[in-house]
């Protein structure tokens, strides 16, 4: 019987980057395979969110080899690099909430670009709305809301999205241990309804080892297993 | 003398930006919300305001042009030839652009800012969406359509204002106002050529400003708001400058 | 409307309270002289080029209509005065205005944002005194100073461009604007700078201060005091133009 087909959605190979002299990952190892929870923890600085984005193809490698969803990103090609785009999701540090569109119109942001109907568009983000306690601010904006409801609307963009790689930067920050615990949850449930591979990057450890599959530590510009 | 650098590395990014966003126009047509949306903002947003501006200027040019003029030579038949001239050829261009980019520089350069720092630029990439197609031309295009607008706007408005009140004050009669005899053709080139390159350069200037900030969250909004206001009234003037010069140098006196 | 009516009034009672600290003087010193420093010296050489930029171009305008009526010799007189007394003082009030105003109302908006300003009245200072106070008299003096500086610059500017295209001597230029008494037309430029500083200061010290706690309210705070200062730049212009008829 021959083994199961193993379905890598992140390979990262020897891979440094560095913004000018300041070399922040050095020859970095990563591979996460489909329905994976990782967790990504260190030091503030340390490169967590650099490590993020170049999984996401929104920074290139300065050196080493990049796989995502099995393909080495087409950075040159904007068509191409845009449909693996697609499949990909990502809640940002900072959020990256739109300030220019309602709550509605941010979870629906995506779903458009991949060219989904309106209809169907609907059919995905009213019961989105619902779960993650954001109906009834559906149509107010993202200066509008509080803290914690951004939080949630930056999370749901990316589960709305349903990407087959989904990176989280910091998912919990701020947050008290039942609310993080919840919100951890509800990352994790998404995870197994949906199998993607998921990647967690946060910089307090405590806060994500129940969690997780694996936890590793970024430190010096690589990733070790977490001694635990 | 390291601000001297700032300002040629400026152009040079114009230029660059120029070029982008030009190849990015046509896929503008593909998100009317946004372009509408920008239409308002710069255009509509600044209406009142030049308004009353142009009103204001045109007021005090008379007033203090006749005040003088009555000094000299008290007749004021040819006042009203002389103020369309000017305010034709430099004032109320100058006058638009200088406003304009009071306004929207800074509005512009901080909202691009605050946008870098919450990473709003990287979820557009990220969904895939251009910054540049979605965010940069459809402020390059309201623009191009809003400032000669405003600019016509401004040059009625303050026209209107300095004749009512040259014939109020100084019982100068309107019909002098509406003469073009120092008025010629290209000194409505020159008003067009101005106004068009206003409405280029102030959103590119201060869009760059906004791309060029750190990512300190509120401080680096401050600073690009601060830059952008700057940067974008200096090359109005600049643009100004040259034009005039360019008539000057083209057609001569006068 | 009634938010512009709202902020007008906001404005002018910063006024009232700042002033306050004028009589008797309550001057923070080294608050003062730090802006001073700051503003001042950062501003210079941006206002001095636009400076240079403005009076060539008024002298390619109001040169031309001289010229048209056969007054060539005018030339020099018509620019310095149109300089000194007008243009001068309003367009580099505008440039100080977007450089300062849009510096000061994201500088008090960062203090409101990370508690700088709350801090102070908690230690018993108020913000008033320490913040707004200082940085209202030192643009009242900056902008008379500028001005200054920048009608010389003007006027070199405009001499340059006489010389290049209406063949006019410099020598000549020169005298002709000094001719006619130029003190007093510097006097009323340099006291018409004097009420755009404080214009320009009470307005952005009040946009700056009414930030809250979104880093995008510094940009609005930046773009509302930029815009008022302007309105309110020509409010002032056109008031000295009307006290002038009327004297």
């Amino acid at each position: 019987m021959s083994a199961p087909t193993r379905d890598v959605r992140l390979k990262l190979a020897g891979v440094s980057k560095s913004f000018g002299a300041r070399r922040v990952l050095d020859g970095l190892d990563l591979v996460v395979d489909a329905g994976e929870l990782v967790a990504v923890t260190g030091q503030s600085g340390s490169g967590k969110s650099v490590l993020l984005k170049l999984a996401a193809t929104l920074l290139p490698a300065t050196s080493g080899r990049v796989e995502v969803l099995g393909v080495t990103p087409p950075y040159a090609d904007r068509e191409a690099i845009g449909a693996l785009r697609n499949r990909l999701g990502m809640q940002f540090q900072n959020l990256g909430l739109f300030a220019f569109t309602d709550v509605y119109g941010n979870l629906a942001f995506s779903l458009t670009k991949i060219g989904m109907r309106d209809e169907d568009i609907r059919a995905r983000v009213d019961p989105a709305l619902e779960t993650l306690g954001l109906g009834r601010a559906h149509d107010r904006f993202p200066d509008q809301i509080s803290g914690g409801m951004k939080r949630r609307l930056a999370i749901g963009r990316v589960l709305v999205k349903l990407p087959e790689l989904a990176l989280f930067d910091d998912p919990v920050a701020g947050l008290d241990p039942l609310t993080a615990e919840r919100v951890l949850g509800m990352i994790a449930a998404w995870r197994d309804e949906t199998g993607a591979a998921v990647l967690i990057a946060s910089p307090d450890p405590d806060a994500v080892r129940g969690r997780v599959d694996r936890h590793l530590v970024l430190e010096d510009g690589r990733l070790r297993p977490e001694a635990a | 003398m390291r601000w001297l650098g700032s300002l040629v590395s400026s152009a040079v990014d114009i230029l660059a930006l120029l070029a982008e966003t030009l190849r990015s126009l046509k896929g503008v047509g593909r998100h009317p919300e946004r372009l509408l949306a920008e239409l308002s903002s710069i255009g509509t947003g600044s209406l009142i305001f030049l308004f009353a501006t142009a009103a204001f200027m045109g007021v005090i040019i008379v007033f203090q042009t006749a005040t003088q003029i009555n000094k000299a030579i008290p007749d004021l038949s040819m006042l009203g030839a002389g103020f369309i001239r000017v305010m034709t050829a430099e004032m109320i261009p100058l006058l638009t652009g200088l406003m304009v980019s009071a306004r929207v520089g800074s509005a512009i350069s901080s909202e691009v800012a605050s946008m870098v720092v919450t990473e709003q630029m990287d979820a557009l990439r990220l969904a895939n969406t251009d910054p540049t197609e979605y965010i940069v031309a459809p402020k390059l295009v309201a623009s191009l359509v809003a400032v000669p607008i405003l600019g016509l706007v401004s040059l009625a408005t303050g026209i209107t204002a300095g004749m009512l009140v040259g014939w109020i004050v100084f019982e100068i009669h309107p019909s002098t106002f509406l003469n073009f005899r120092y008025t010629y053709g290209y000194h409505f080139l020159s008003f067009c050529l101005k106004l068009l390159s206003f409405a280029v350069l102030i959103p590119l200037v201060s869009v760059i400003e906004g791309f060029r900030t750190g990512r300190q969250g509120a401080f680096s909004v401050g600073q690009a708001a601060t830059r952008g206001v700057i940067m974008s009234s200096f090359f109005v003037f600049v643009a100004d400058l040259s034009v005039s010069l360019l008539e000057r140098g083209l057609w001569g006196a006068p | 409307m009634r938010g512009l009516l709202s902020h007008v009034g906001g404005i002018t009672w910063l006024f009232f309270r700042a002033a306050r600290y004028a009589v008797p003087l309550r001057l923070e010193s080294r608050e003062f002289s730090r802006i001073l420093l700051h503003f001042g010296v950062k501003s210079l050489p941006l206002v001095l080029l636009t400076a240079v930029i403005t009076g060539a171009l008024m002298v390619l305008q109001t040169g031309a209509v001289v010229e048209l009526m056969g007054a060539t010799s005018m030339v020099g007189w018509a620019s310095g005065v149109a300089v000194l007394r007008e243009v001068g003082p309003v367009l580099i009030g505008v440039m100080f205005s977007g450089q300062v105003g849009s510096f000061n109302a994201a500088e008090l908006g960062l203090m409101k944002i990370t508690e700088q300003v709350e801090a102070l009245s908690g230690l018993g200072v108020d913000p008033v005194r320490f913040l707004v106070f200082p940085r209202m008299l030192a643009m009242m003096l900056m902008l008379a100073v500028l001005t200054v500086y920048g009608d010389l610059f003007a006027l070199i500017g405009g001499s340059i461009v006489s010389w290049g295209m209406f063949d006019l001597d410099p020598w000549v230029f020169w005298q002709q604007v000094l001719l006619p008494h130029p003190v007093d037309d510097l006097l009323e430029g340099v006291l018409k700078a004097v009420f755009f500083g404080l214009n320009i200061s009470v307005v952005s010290c009040y946009f700056g201060l009414q930030v809250e706690r979104d880093p995008w309210e510094v940009g609005v705070a930046v773009n509302r005091s930029v815009v008022t200062s302007a309105m309110g730049l020509f409010v002032i212009d056109y008031l000295f133009a009307l006290a002038r008829a009327g004297a």
